[in-house]
Parts: structure tokens; sequence; C-alpha cells
């Protein structure tokens, strides 16, 4: 299975271990160059800047961790809904938290989607199979 | 100014004191009834007496007339045959006829010369008495010669005649001169007919009319006669008058044929007015001393009443002039009753305190109806103040007319000091309330935030121990030993007990920290998806299920119910696991009016009875590890779900015969 030229993605995961595993599950389906990697919020608010700007293009997906360090990943999300172009990027939430408390305020914020991340390997690297097949070749995003 | 004496003790009066006032005021009354009835029949009698006097005078005048000129008669006759003393039968009835031709009562007249009876008038009829010799004649010789002794005419009788009927006999001597002197010829006897006499005398009518007596009174005889009439007559203070008769007088007596005491209508009717005025006159007192007793009697309970109470009471005229007061109210003003009534609050105030106090009666006035302050006032007897709560209501008479402001003090400063005291009691509750409140809503944060890290930060390692040991044996499989590879199988599966482990805590903790709200929820719907969730599981170990929830719905927290009823089923499967001939499983509700009770039950390995509390709680494990692997904390969490949802889990089970979970819901 092979992405999409124009599938573009965000990570935002300050877990080294984590996003390791993202990228063991990704790459071998999405050219590297297309995944681009948030470490944490304040990062992810410059490039949203940039974004505005123009001088960066937006993601077409972003998979957005929820506890990060300094500004959280439900304030990211936020202030990306309040920006112009991330206003309607589908946002991924993966997050270790299957608090009913962080699912509702995720979706009230407007995320798209809220995965929680299984403790198991096999089942970690399935999950993100079927996220990357359904957000960068079934679903169509707005252009 | 000159102070009232104080009022007198009010003693209810004697108890005679009551009847005989009524006594003393009819006695009088009745007394003067009687004098005055007593003058009216005296003058009654009086007038009575007058006329039976005008009627027996005018009787007597009639008799003694006609007896009179009956006698003269016999006078006349006696002198003429004096002057004719040969006169014979015939001469003398000459002379009679021509006599008595105007005379009714006469019988007869007989002449008896000698004694004898000669000649008499008219013969008709009275021949026997011819030859009658008076000297031989028991009863009428005295008489004869009694009239020839006198000189007199002498008149005798009543007697029975021997003609016959009932006479008066008047007998006249005749004397004739002779040569030796003056000599007795004999007697002329005249008969009057005495019935007659009384007829025409109207003595006879007049007896209808008066009770008369008529008796003779001869000279030398004693005691007198009746002739006539009734001779109880004389012992009835009679009005008598005498007619005098020669030789006998006649005493007429006479009262009212009803006697002098009669009773008559003007004396029936003052007695009658003096008794009614009398009763009337009593009753009328009876009632004012009746209606002044129970008024003075109403007066002292009420005033009983007014010393006892232990408020302050007082009445005051719409001027503000003190009318009553009470003694607590006395000890207010520091003067007895008598000094304050009369006056008024500026008396004995200060004058903002009166003006205040005005102030509040008008306040009463103006509304018409009872008003209420609290005021602090000062005791003037001792100097103590009081916080006093004053009702002041308008006082209006029986036509509605206003008397009065009516003041009723309540001492309730003790009463406003625990209100005081609660209100202050009260508000330091409420402060160490809300701060326990404060230091609680922090812990809850804190264990939140706590278990919100737990969830993530200690998932995150384990997820990194299991992909790495994956990894490794991915890619460096062929590099180890098989033991070294059922080492990292260990690894994994240590990794996956302390999710589970990690993710029971987490449930549990939430549903200690959740509100759980209550929903009406299909019970069937949350066991079907329960076992849905299980349904490969089932099927692998061939259980046989039975199900019957009859379509009741509870109330519930669906997230609590779900969590409760995966937990008792995942048991259910766990524990039957090796039962024979294969593992049974049933699920029943059974409504019970407000609640539905459900019974999960299984024929699995059960447990002792004696572990029944225990099994409730968190980590608590009956059973090894290795032969049935948990977490320990699934029946916790059904508990404490069940807790907050307010509903009741038990269990009952004996070691090898299965166990049987409860779950009470309410409707």
């Amino acid at each position: 299975m092979s992405a999409g030229p124009h599938c573009s993605m965000l990570l935002v995961e300050d877990d080294p271990v984590d996003l390791d595993f993202i990228l063991r599950a990704l790459t071998p389906h999405i050219d590297p160059d297309w995944i681009s990697v948030a470490r944490d919020g304040e990062e992810v608010l410059a490039r949203v800047e940039h974004w505005e700007r123009g001088t960066q293009p937006p993601p077409q997906l972003i998979l957005l961790d929820l506890k990060l360090p300094g500004i959280d990943g439900l304030e990211v999300l936020r202030r990306l809904r309040r920006s112009e172009p991330g206003r309607l990027i589908p946002v991924v939430v993966l997050t270790s938290s299957d608090e009913p408390r962080d699912i509702q305020a995720a979706y009230d914020l407007g995320a798209n989607s809220y995965v929680v991340k299984p403790i198991n390997y096999e089942r970690f690297l399935e999950g993100l199979h079927q996220i990357n097949r359904y957000w960068c070749c079934i679903n169509r995003p707005p252009s | 100014m000159e102070s009232p004496p104080p009022p007198a003790p009010h003693g209810a009066p004697h108890r005679w004191q009551h009847p005989l006032a009524v006594v003393l005021v009819m006695a009088p009354i009745l007394a003067t009834t009687g004098l005055l009835d007593h003058f009216a029949t005296a003058h009654r009698q009086e007038l009575l007496r007058h006329s039976v006097v005008d009627r027996v005078s005018a009787l007597r005048g009639r008799l003694e007339g006609m007896l009179q000129s009956d006698l003269l008669l016999t006078r006349a006759l006696s002198a003429l045959i004096a002057s004719q003393p040969d006169l014979d039968q015939t001469a003398f009835t000459e002379i009679v006829t021509d006599l008595t031709k105007h005379q009714q009562l006469l019988r007869n007249v007989a002449a008896a010369p000698d004694l004898v009876v000669r000649m008499i008038h008219p013969l008709n009829g009275n021949e026997a008495a011819l030859g009658l010799d008076y000297r031989n004649h028991p009863q009428q010789r005295f008489a004869a010669l009694q009239a020839i002794e006198s000189g007199q005419t002498v008149v005798d009788g009543p007697l029975p005649l021997i003609q016959g009927g009932v006479g008066l006999i008047a007998r006249t001597p005749v004397f004739v001169a002779t040569a030796q002197g003056p000599g007795t010829w004999g007697v002329v006897s005249a008969v009057i007919d005495v019935e007659r006499l009384y007829r025409v005398s109207g003595l006879t009518a007049a007896n209808t009319e008066l009770r008369l007596g008529l008796r003779a009174r001869h000279e030398h005889i004693a005691p007198p006669r009746m002739v006539f009439g009734d001779p109880e007559v004389f012992r009835l203070a009679p009005v008598t008058a005498t007619v005098a008769l020669p030789g006998v007088t006649w005493e007429l007596a006479a009262i009212p044929t009803e006697g002098w005491h009669s009773s008559s209508w003007p004396s029936w009717l003052i007695r009658l007015g003096g008794i009614i005025t009398a009763l009337v006159t009593g009753g009328l007192l009876h009632l004012l001393l009746n209606s002044r007793q129970r008024r003075a009697n109403s007066e002292a309970q009420l005033r009983a009443l007014l010393d006892n109470l232990p408020d302050l009471v007082w009445l005051k005229d719409p001027h503000g002039v003190y009318l009553i007061c009470n003694p607590r109210f006395e000890s207010f003003f520091g003067a007895p009753e008598h000094e304050i009534v009369g006056r008024t609050d500026a008396d004995f105030v200060a004058p903002e305190q009166a003006r205040f106090f005005r102030e509040k009666d008008q306040a009463a006035l103006a509304a018409g109806r009872a008003r209420r302050n609290d005021e602090w006032i000062t005791f003037a007897s001792d100097g103590h103040q009081e916080l006093a709560e004053t009702i002041k209501t308008p006082v209006y008479d029986g036509a509605g007319r206003l008397t009065g402001v009516l003041g009723i003090a309540r001492n309730i400063t003790e009463r406003q000091r625990q209100q005081d005291e609660i209100r202050r009691l009260n508000a330091e509750l409420e402060s160490r309330v809300a701060t326990r409140t404060e230091e609680l809503a922090a812990l809850n944060r804190e264990l939140e935030t706590f278990t919100y890290s737990v969830s993530h930060d200690l998932k995150a390692p384990l997820r990194g121990i299991d992909g790495y040991s994956q990894l490794l044996l991915e890619q460096h499989g062929a590099e180890l030993s098989p033991e070294a590879a059922t080492f990292i199988a260990n690894i994994r599966r240590g990794v996956e007990q302390m999710r589970a482990l990690i993710d029971d805590l987490l449930t549990y903790s939430r549903m200690e920290r959740q509100v759980l709200t209550g929903r009406r929820v299909e019970l069937g719907g949350v066991i079907e998806m329960v076992l849905a969730e299980r349904h490969a599981l089932i099927v692998e170990r061939d259980i046989e299920l039975e199900v019957d929830v009859s379509e009741l719905t509870v109330r519930a927290d669906p997230d609590g119910l779900q969590i409760i009823l995966r937990n008792l089923v995942d048991n259910a499967i766990k524990f039957s696991r090796d039962a024979t001939p294969r593992p049974r499983i049933r699920i029943l509700a059974r409504d019970q009016g407000r609640r539905v009770v459900m019974a999960i039950s299984d024929n699995g390995i059960g447990f002792d009875m004696r572990f029944h509390d225990r099994l409730f709680e968190v980590f608590q494990r009956l059973h090894r590890a290795e032969d049935y692997p948990g977490t320990g904390v699934g029946l916790g969490i059904v508990h404490k779900a069940a807790q907050r949802m307010g509903a009741r889990v038990w269990a009952e089970s004996a070691p090898g015969h299965g166990a049987t979970f409860y779950l009470e819901l309410s409707r």
C-alpha cells in the first residue's frame, strides 16, 4: 500500500519512544519527507503562524498527543481551530488517556478522531496502519 | 395632685348578701301594700257602715211609726170606752171600724171588761176569743195585769195567737170614773199582725240586702228574746237601733250580708299590684346584683391574669393617658399603678423615649391593627435593661369606638441572645464547612491530576517495554536462545498484567470521582452489549447461557451499570472455566415493585461465605493469580459503582457450588 503524494502529516508527540513507534509504523507507507514532527505545543503554534503567513504549507493531517510539556494538546487544538488554515485540517488525537473527560473535551474543540494508544505493540502498529489508511487514502480532506 | 386611693380588695361578696338585699327591697313594698290595703278596707267599711246605719235608721223609723200609730189607736179606743163604759158589740164594731179604716196591721181589736173578752172586731173568725178570761189564761194573764197595774199600754209578743199566726198584742187599760173615784173597767187589746208589720215596714225586704236581727227586751225580763232574723248578727259588730215601745224595747241589729270584712276587687287589685311590684323590683334587683357580681368576678379574674403575666401589660387612652397597668409594668416605671394611671409617658421617662413610645402608639392607631417593635428598655425599679418585643394594638369598645391602645411587652433578651449565638455558631460552622469543602475540593483536584498522570505516564513506559521486547524478538530472534525468547514473552505478559491493573485502577478511581447520573436504562440492551463483547470467549468455552430480564428498565448510570455487569459476567466466565459438564451462566432479573433485583449465577468454583465482605474490597483475591488471573480490583469497582448509583450488590455461594451475585437497582 502506498501513500498518496499529497498526504502531508504533522506528528505532535513529546515521548521519544512513542514517536519512534509511530514513525516505525508509518514509514513503510509514507515517504518520511511528508512527515514533520513537533515535540511540544510551542512548536506547533510557531508552525501555525507560518501557515497563516503562507511561509509554510499546512499539513493535510495532524496526529496530536494531548499530554505535552508547556502548552498541552487541548490548548493547541483550540488555537489551531481559531487560525484560518488550521480551522479545517483533520486532527486525530492520539493519546494514552481514555478518560471520558478528555474525549469529550477533544471533540468539543473540533477533533476529528480520538484514538487511545494501545500498550500492546502489535495493536499499536495495527492502529496506526488503519489511521493512515483511512485518513490518507480513504478520507478526502477539503482542499 | 391628690392620689386616688388604691383599689379596694376584690373579694367576692358573701353568699347571703345578695338575697338579703332582694328581701330588704321587697319587704317595704309589701308592707306599704298591706298598709294601703288596710286603709282602703277601713275606708270602705266606714262607707259600708254609714250606708247600713242609714238603712237601719229608716227601718227603725218605719217600725216605730207603724207601731206607735197602732198604739195610739188602742189609746184612743181606751179613751172612747172610758166615756161610754156600757157599749155593746155593735157600738164597739162601729167605733173600731171607724178608727181602723186606715189600719193595715191590726188583725183584731178586742175589749175585755173585767178581764173577760166581751167584744171583738172583726167578730167574724174571732168568735173563739169571746168569753176568754185573762185571769185564767196562763200566758196573757200577766200581761193584762201588768197593763192594769202600770196604767200604761203594754206591748207583748210576738206570740202565737189563739186564732193562729203570730201577733203582737198591745194592751191598754181602760179606767172609768165612778162614785168611789176612778175605777178599772178592763182592758182593750189590739193584735198586730207581726208578719205583716215586718213586710210593710220593709224589714223583710231589707233582710235580703242586710243581715238583720231583731230582739225584744221586756222590762223586768231578761235575757232578751229574738223575734226576727239571725241572732248571730248581734255578735258581729252590727249597727243597732232601738225601737222603744211601752213595756218592751226592740233592738234592731244589721250587718252587710257579706259581713264587714268581705274582700272586694279594689282590695285584690291593691294586693296583686303590690305583690307584682315587689316581685318585679326584687327580680330586677336580683338581675342587677347578679350582673354586677359577674362583672366583678370577671374583673377579678382579669386582674389576676394581668397581675401574674410575666409580660408588661398596659392600656392607654387614645391621648396617651394610662388607664391600667400590671405589676411588671410598675417596675418599669418604678411607680405603683395608682400613680401611673392618669399620667402619660412623659411623666416617667426621658422626653425622647416618651416621644418614641407615642409614635409607636400612633403607628398602631393609624394602622388600625397590632404593630410590633423591639426596643431596649431600662427598668426604673432597679436599673436593669431588657430587650422587649412590644406589641401595640388599638382597642375598640362594643360599638366600634376607639377606646385606647393596649401594649404588651415581652422580655426577649435571652431569646435574642440565643438567636445571636445560633447565628454565630451557624456562621462559624458554615465557614468551617466551606474551608473543609475547599480542602476536599483541592484534594480531589490533586487526586485527579494524579490519576491523570498515572493514566498517561505509567502507560507510556509500558508501551516502550512491550514494543522494544517485541522488536528485540523480531529483529534479533535469530541471535537469541529459546530460553531468552521465553523471558521476553514473560516480560510482555508482565506488561499486559500491569496494563490491566492500571486500567482497573483508573476505572475504580473514575467510579469514585465521577458524578453518576440516574437515567432510564433498558436492562436487556446493556446485558446484550456486554455479552456481545465476550461472544468469542463464550463460544470458545462452550458456555451454556440463559438470560431472562423480561424487558425491564432501571434507573441507573449507563456507564456504571455497564462496568458492573461486565465485571460480574467476566467473573462468571472466569470461575466457571472448569465446570462440568460445561460452564453455565444464568442472568435473571425480577421486578420487585420499586426495585429490580438481578441475579448473575454460574456453576463455577464458588467461594466460602466467610470471605463475602472481603470479596468487594480492592486488591482482595481468594484464588491464586496463576489459577485465575485478575487484578483483584474488579469486584471493588462493582461495589464502588453500585454504591455511587444507589444500588446494592451482594453474593451467595458455597465452595464448589457456584456463585450468585445479586444487584438491586431502582426502577
